[in-house]
């Protein structure tokens, strides 16, 4: 790139440019600060308006009792180690 | 014989009796300290030992007609890179510093630091923003004093980026505003980083009364994905249209936040947070430190620029200081402080300091968390700030 101009500021030239480049730094973190602010408002507004849809799709396993739908079989087999193991 | 002799004549050992030779030992013995310093002390050390080698390796004294050295390229009348065969009229050097003097290596470390930020402490509690804006007084204020010493002013922009304590915004915006000063600029903005839990707790003590050093500050909301994934482009839309400038920058740093929320492109962020940021760090810190040659670097220029660095650290910890008192006048919900402090980007070494000068009031009472705000706010501040001096400034 080629070397930029050389530019002859005086002292009051360079106090403006600070003051006006920290206003627009404020300027521009306040405005993220007030979205931020108002963002859970404005997601709970389109969650409302928008509702999401009950999912057609996917079906979520049945819910099941305690002890429902658990291979027997399996439980006998277990039950009766730990009984051979209490008994050595 | 002749072949002998005019060998000799190119040895480092040679070269050290022309003018500048005990200048490059000086710059070497710098180099072997950077890389001291970071092994024993471990200051910095992902930075300092990529930096010292550079160092060491930039500063090897060797005839010009070599061309080695990261200045080492020459352009034709018609812009052309290439010799009368076709080779390239540039050093390897040169062609790693490309990098660093177009400004290619800072956005993709920030690609990386967007990737591994959790911007939820700044979500939770949105007026910790504003400390992270005031903390960039120490780069407008510094711009200030650069200016009123004898710098030009883009000079005085180069070294006041400094006070944004942000190592890849200083480098970015110094290649372009004023080259020369970069090996002085970087090696002041990354020093004074490491230094951070030195220079800041002296600043809160004094700036901060025992009372209110011991506010407690309420934990957190939580944050919901949503308002993650929407945050970096809004951001990122916010900023850039106010300070285009700043568009490089933030651009890469949202990108690599949204990469990390939108938890469809882990593999992309993990590769953004972990290689593509360290490949880039040992190209850009070996890069800056070769470019630190004893003629540019040894000046008495330097040593203002590191006194100008020492003071923007400590303007911009007061300014996210005093801020924060000053916002306590309106607030009932009132803020520590101290989280003020960790508006200087260094992240996470202030929001720690914050944490641990917190502790010695209180032991129980835990900062981190809510200095994490203003701290990754400073970040996005200081890149506002380097865009816009790089609005004014480049034309």
């Amino acid at each position: 790139m080629p070397p930029l101009p050389a530019q002859a500021w005086t002292l009051t030239e360079g106090f403006w440019l600070s003051v006006t480049g920290m206003l627009i730094v404020f300027s521009a973190l306040v405005l993220v600060s007030l979205f931020i602010s108002w963002l859970p408002r404005g997601l709970a507004w389109v969650n409302e308006v928008f509702p999401e849809a009950p999912d057609h799709h996917h079906h979520p396993p049945p819910s099941r009792k305690a002890g429902e739908g658990i291979d027997e079989e399996l439980v006998v087999a277990i039950a009766a180690a730990l009984n051979s193991r209490r008994r050595n | 014989m002749d072949i002998l002799t005019d060998f000799l004549t190119t040895t480092g050992f040679y070269q050290l009796f022309s003018a500048d030779g005990v200048l490059n030992l000086i710059m070497i013995a710098i180099g072997i300290t950077f890389i001291s310093l970071a092994i024993r002390k471990h200051y910095e050390p992902l930075l300092l030992v990529p930096i010292g080698m550079g160092m060491i390796v930039g500063n090897i004294p060797y005839v010009e007609s070599m061309t080695l050295g990261v200045y080492d390229d020459y352009w034709s009348e018609d812009g052309v890179l290439m010799d009368e065969e076709g080779m390239p009229n540039a050093s390897v050097l040169s062609f790693i510093y490309f990098g660093v003097k177009y400004g290619l290596f800072p956005p993709l470390i920030f690609l990386g630091i967007g990737a591994m930020t959790d911007f939820s402490t700044m979500l939770s509690n949105p007026k910790l923003v504003l400390l992270g804006a005031a903390a960039q007084i120490g780069v407008f204020l510094t711009l200030l004093g650069a200016l009123a010493i004898g710098f030009g002013i883009e000079e005085s922009a180069a070294i006041g980026i400094i006070g944004g304590a942000d190592g890849p915004t200083a480098i970015f915006l110094s290649a372009r505003l004023a080259p020369h000063l970069l090996g002085a600029i970087a090696i002041s903005a990354y020093s004074y980083m490491a230094l951070v839990p030195v220079i800041q707790p002296p600043i809160m003590k004094l700036l901060t009364s025992r009372e209110e050093r011991l506010i407690r500050m309420p934990p957190p909301r939580e944050v919901s994905k949503r308002e993650k994934m929407i945050f970096p482009v809004a951001a990122f839309l916010i900023c850039a249209m106010i300070a285009p400038g700043a568009l490089t920058l933030l651009g890469m740093l949202f990108f690599g936040n949204l990469l990390k929320e939108s938890l469809v492109t882990d593999r992309l962020a993990e590769t953004a947070r972990h290689a593509l940021i360290d490949i880039v760090t040992i190209l850009l810190g070996f890069a800056v430190g070769a470019s630190t040659q004893a003629k540019t670097f040894l000046t008495t220029d330097s040593l203002k620029i590191f006194a100008l660095g020492a003071l923007s650290f400590s303007i911009a910890t007061g300014g996210g200081l005093l801020f924060a008192k000053f916002m306590n006048l309106f607030l009932r919900e009132k803020i520590n402080p101290l989280v003020g402090a960790a508006g200087v980007s260094a992240v996470p070494d202030s929001a720690r300091v914050v944490q641990m000068v917190g502790q010695e009031e209180d032991p129980h009472n835990h900062l981190l968390m809510h200095a994490m705000a203003p701290n990754v706010a400073g970040v996005i501040g200081s890149a506002i700030a380097a865009g816009v001096l790089w609005g004014v400034l480049v034309k």
